[in-house]
């Protein structure tokens, strides 16, 4: 199966953009016309990963045709010289320094105000309304030039602009039920076209770090008790029928609690990953601080059932 | 969520826009002042790109002592501490804080530490979820773990939706 580039950091590098998988260690260059460039990728240039608790996972500092990457849990960082043709070199480096520097760093939505010497200064924009995020970049140079651009669901996760133009990462997902494997969108716009970028001619299986399943039984014990604990709240919540199961446990293992409530008819059913695709814990519903009773004081059990008609309801 | 909290949630979305706009463009990244309160951790939040490595996550607002321990309320991010509690683009359901109800926010949690009951969760690292109901049914909620740290505060009341009543939370003991 072909793992495509999921865009989820973005800086410029001259003229170009360059871009980030969210997990994997590849990057592409990307015209400001939105033709992808080059491709490099670092899987044999530095260690795995081993520990993916810590937040935010990635520092990304840029600055003129140069750009850093760093690994926060173990300060691992990759340098990235971008030529002007738009070819990309991955090298082993230290951690830079701040100054000077463009920063971003592994977000679940940003918004922000970007700025260039060189074009209109463009905002954008990750709005959230009740559990879903919707995106959009916009600018008004002079009170009359002015263009918005909507980009439909899914939050911003880095942007960046190089002269006149803007890329922004789209990741498509609402806040719940949490989406432990959305897709990401790339898209570069400008004042006369607004573009998605494809990387379906990438694939990822190559340049990627495979998964492993290291670790995995001992640590899914101790996650246990977290989906235990949440089975308990929900029975102080009044819910009945309150189970779970594990799905996949030598894979990517899935934890589905399921429950009834007493005033509806619906089975109520929410699926917790802890596991990325490399393996590692961290972006499970425990290490995201989701717990079901602020969920459901919060009133997200009425907001799913309005999401559709179906009996099962996934929250 | 009552149409109060949409109101006032949408209000924090356009002030936060609002803010990037007025700004960013004069930002400089800083180290958080040694207290900062609760809507200038959600402010940094939303207008630093560099909000990790200026130290704003660390950025103790508040501590208080209960029966449980001693806990503190840092800024945080998405995942912890204030940021999570009220930042429309964190991991939780939003509780927003303003800057009208900052302060009435922060003696919320600090009532919910000096007075809750404590119930632990067997879960690594040792996490305790700390419940105040005072004399008018406002339940205020807070989990908490054995390195003294916040993940969240919210508050219920029968019959209701809404979740950040901080001036209720203090107003009746």
């Amino acid at each position: 199966m072909t793992r495509e580039l999921q865009p989820a950091l973005v800086c410029a590098v001259g003229d170009h953009f360059l871009v980030f998988d969210h997990t994997q260690p590849v990057a592409a260059v990307v015209s400001q016309q939105g033709q992808l460039l080059s491709s490099c990728s670092w899987s044999q240039l530095i260690p795995q990963p081993s520990d993916g608790t810590v937040w935010p996972r990635l520092i990304l500092r840029a600055r003129e045709h140069q750009a850093w990457l760093t690994r926060r849990a173990d300060r691992v960082t990759v340098r990235f010289d971008v030529s002007s043709d738009g070819n990309v070199h991955a090298t082993p480096d230290a951690v830079p320094s701040d100054d000077g520097m463009a920063i971003s760093q592994s977000r679940y939505a940003r918004s922000g105000r970007l700025s260039s010497s060189s074009g209109p200064p463009w905002t954008y924009h990750s709005v959230l309304d009740s559990l879903t995020w919707s995106a959009k970049l916009d600018y008004e140079a002079d009170g009359s030039d002015f263009r918005t651009y909507e980009l439909g669901e899914g939050a911003i996760t880095g942007a960046a602009q190089s002269s006149g133009t803007v890329a922004a990462c789209v990741r498509v997902a609402h806040k719940r039920p949490w989406v432990f494997r959305p897709t990401y969108r790339f898209i570069v716009a400008s004042r006369l076209m607004v573009r998605e970028v494809s990387f379906s001619s990438l694939d990822l299986n190559s340049l990627a770090w495979p998964a492993t399943s290291r670790g995995h039984e001992e640590e899914l014990l101790k996650y246990l008790s977290y989906t235990v604990s949440e089975c308990a709240s929900l029975s102080r919540s009044g819910a009945y029928n309150v189970e779970f199961q594990v799905d996949h446990v030598n894979t990517i293992p899935a934890i589905r609690t399921k429950f009834r409530m007493p005033d509806s008819d619906m089975l109520y059913v929410r699926v917790d990953q802890p596991f990325d695709e490399l393996g590692l814990r961290g972006g499970g519903l425990r290490d995201l601080s989701v717990f079901f009773e602020e969920d459901i004081a919060a009133g997200l059990l009425r907001k799913a059932a309005g999401r559709n008609q179906d009996s099962i309801k996934y929250v | 969520m009552s149409e109060r909290t949409t109101v006032r949630l949408i209000s924090a979305i356009i002030t936060a826009t609002v803010g990037v706009v007025m700004l960013a463009s004069s930002a400089v990244a800083a180290p958080p002042p040694p207290n900062p309160t609760p809507f200038q951790c959600i402010d940094e939040f939303t207008i630093n790109d560099n909000y990790v490595g200026d130290g704003w996550v660390g950025a103790l607002v508040t501590t208080a002592s209960g029966p449980a321990g001693d806990f503190s309320l840092f800024c945080g991010d998405e995942l912890s501490g204030v940021v999570h509690v009220a930042h429309p683009q964190s991991s939780g359901t939003v509780h927003p804080v303003f800057a009208d109800t900052e302060d009435q926010f922060r003696k919320c949690w600090e009532l919910t530490i000096e007075d809750g009951e404590h119930f632990a969760i067997p879960d690594d690292p040792g996490r305790t979820r700390i419940v105040r109901t005072n004399a008018i049914g406002v339940t205020s909620t807070a989990f908490v773990d054995n390195r003294g740290f916040a993940y969240t505060l919210f508050t219920s009341e029968e019959g209701s939706d809404l979740t950040n009543n901080w001036q209720d939370c203090v107003t009746f003991i």
